[in-house]
């Protein structure tokens, strides 16, 4: 496998209640790219990032990880907190990471300074707005130093403010060798931030190729109608 | 109507007065209810949390269980204790028959299964709020629970307190296997039901305004706890 390789996904499937949700789909990601799954509503591309990190097992085929030490992190379009304040909900995660007491909190206070959230510190986390819930989640995703960073929809419930400000976060938390993978429906959205495109429509990889690429020479019909908003 | 506001202004100055008598019967009862709902929250709380967190073969047939015996009529627990202890019983050589260690197994049989159904509802559907967070952070099973009863901590004072009152109310199963013994085995309840049979309508009524005093007291610092929680945690942000 290339060593540019963050994630291969062999023959992967997957059905829930209502039917096959993916089909048989092989495909790399790359690290240290910021790679965006597009696609209509009820494409797949939730699922697609689920059984990524991990929080749905695959039917058939396997996902590999050529990191044996490799950590993911996920933000969801509506993140849940825990009945407690921001701080102790970062706190809470940092616990997870067997980090010391004090150290915990000295991280969780200087995350949210970086990130211009230190008035929200002791404020309940549940009380938070759309858009600071969701820079909120960035951040504890974040804490947790991912290789791979999962975006599902991340400013799908965000006013376009609220939107530039994560998509803001999303630019100047990215580290080198950090890769990022997000979903979204949104075209403007994806062509601001995406490096790598899959296209996916109906459970099924339609089209995989760089973001340029993508937008200027469309290959197939499917992402030609979905860009023409046809689709 | 006269004669009843005579027995209300004595039975309000058998409890100014500190009654000595009255204030046994009152700790019996606090120490016997106390000590059930404690025994009976160590069963309960975690018997809840299993069944709202776990899938196991026979879970579904133990949760169906449990919900049958939060019904459970007091005298049939009481009478079960009863079998138990008595001297041809399985447990008889140990002698707790007539003492308040055999009302607190009484009302602790009687009051568990309350505590598991309602813990498991409360803590089930955090759970389920909470499962993609878990799964996401990779948290293992014993850290699950134990944040899920952190999390769920004022429903579960609620839910201990539904337990609480159901024990400090009942009288079946006590009178059963306590036998009402003057300074052994009497409580509030019990001794209400034979201070009216004996026509003593004062010390009943007594004992009658402590029990809904009591209740009425631990449900408003429960509403005032909760309240103030909830807006602690943002949840009460728009009122």
């Amino acid at each position: 496998m290339n060593n540019d390789v963050a994630l291969h996904l062999d023959q992967v499937s997957f059905s829930h209640k209502k039917g096959k949700a993916l089909f048989d789909t092989t495909l790399d990601i790359y690290k240290g790219k910021t790679t965006v799954i597009l696609g209509p509503n009820g494409a797949g591309k939730s699922i697609l990032l689920k059984l990524c990190h991990g929080l749905l097992v695959p039917e058939n085929g396997q996902i590999v990880h050529p990191s044996k030490n490799h950590k993911s992190a996920m933000v969801f379009p509506k993140p849940v907190f825990l009945r407690r304040t921001v701080l102790e909900n970062l706190i809470y995660v940092l616990d997870t990471m067997n980090i010391e007491g004090k150290t915990q909190e000295n991280l969780a206070r200087v995350a949210l300074a970086k990130f211009s959230m230190e008035s929200f510190t002791d404020h309940a986390a549940r009380s938070l707005s759309s858009g600071e819930k969701q820079r909120l989640s960035l951040i504890r995703a974040l804490l947790l130093e991912p290789d791979i960073l999962f975006l599902d929809e991340p400013t799908a419930n965000l006013d376009p403010r609220a939107t530039a400000m994560l998509e803001d976060m999303i630019g100047t938390s990215r580290t080198n060798d950090m890769t990022i993978v997000m979903a979204t429906h949104d075209l403007m959205q994806a062509q601001r931030i995406a490096q790598n495109i899959i296209f996916i429509d109906n459970g099924k990889i339609i089209e995989v190729s760089e973001a340029s690429s993508f937008f200027e020479n469309t290959k197939t019909n499917e992402a030609r109608n979905f860009l023409s908003g046809k689709l | 109507m006269a004669e009843n506001s005579g027995i209300f202004i004595n039975a309000l100055s058998l409890i100014v007065s500190f009654n000595t008598d009255l204030m046994e019967i009152i700790g019996l009862s606090l120490y016997v209810s106390l000590m059930a709902l404690f025994f009976a929250t160590l069963i309960g709380l975690p018997l809840g949390a299993l069944l709202a967190t776990k899938k196991f073969p026979g879970s579904g047939s133990l949760q169906v269980i449990v919900n049958a015996f939060m019904g459970m009529p007091p005298v049939v627990a009481g009478l079960v204790v009863y079998m138990l202890l008595s001297r041809s019983g399985p447990l008889g050589l140990l002698g707790l028959l007539y003492t308040p260690s055999a009302m607190i197994i009484a009302q602790c049989l009687l009051i568990f299964p309350i505590l598991a159904a309602l813990s498991r509802q409360v803590i089930e559907d955090l759970n389920i709020e909470y499962d993609e967070l878990f799964r996401s952070l990779r948290i293992p099973a014993s850290t699950r629970i134990k944040t899920l009863l952190w999390e769920s901590r004022i429903s579960l004072l609620t839910v201990l307190l539904a337990g609480f009152g159901r024990a400090i109310a009942e009288v079946g199963a006590v009178m059963i296997v306590g036998g009402n013994i003057e300074h052994s085995t009497r409580t509030m309840t019990t001794s209400i039901q034979m201070e009216i049979s004996k026509g003593n309508l004062e010390l009943a009524m007594a004992l009658g305004i402590i029990l809904l005093t009591l209740s009425l007291s631990i449900n408003i610092l429960m509403q005032y706890a909760k309240k103030r929680f909830m807006h602690l945690q943002g949840e009460l942000r728009d009122e």
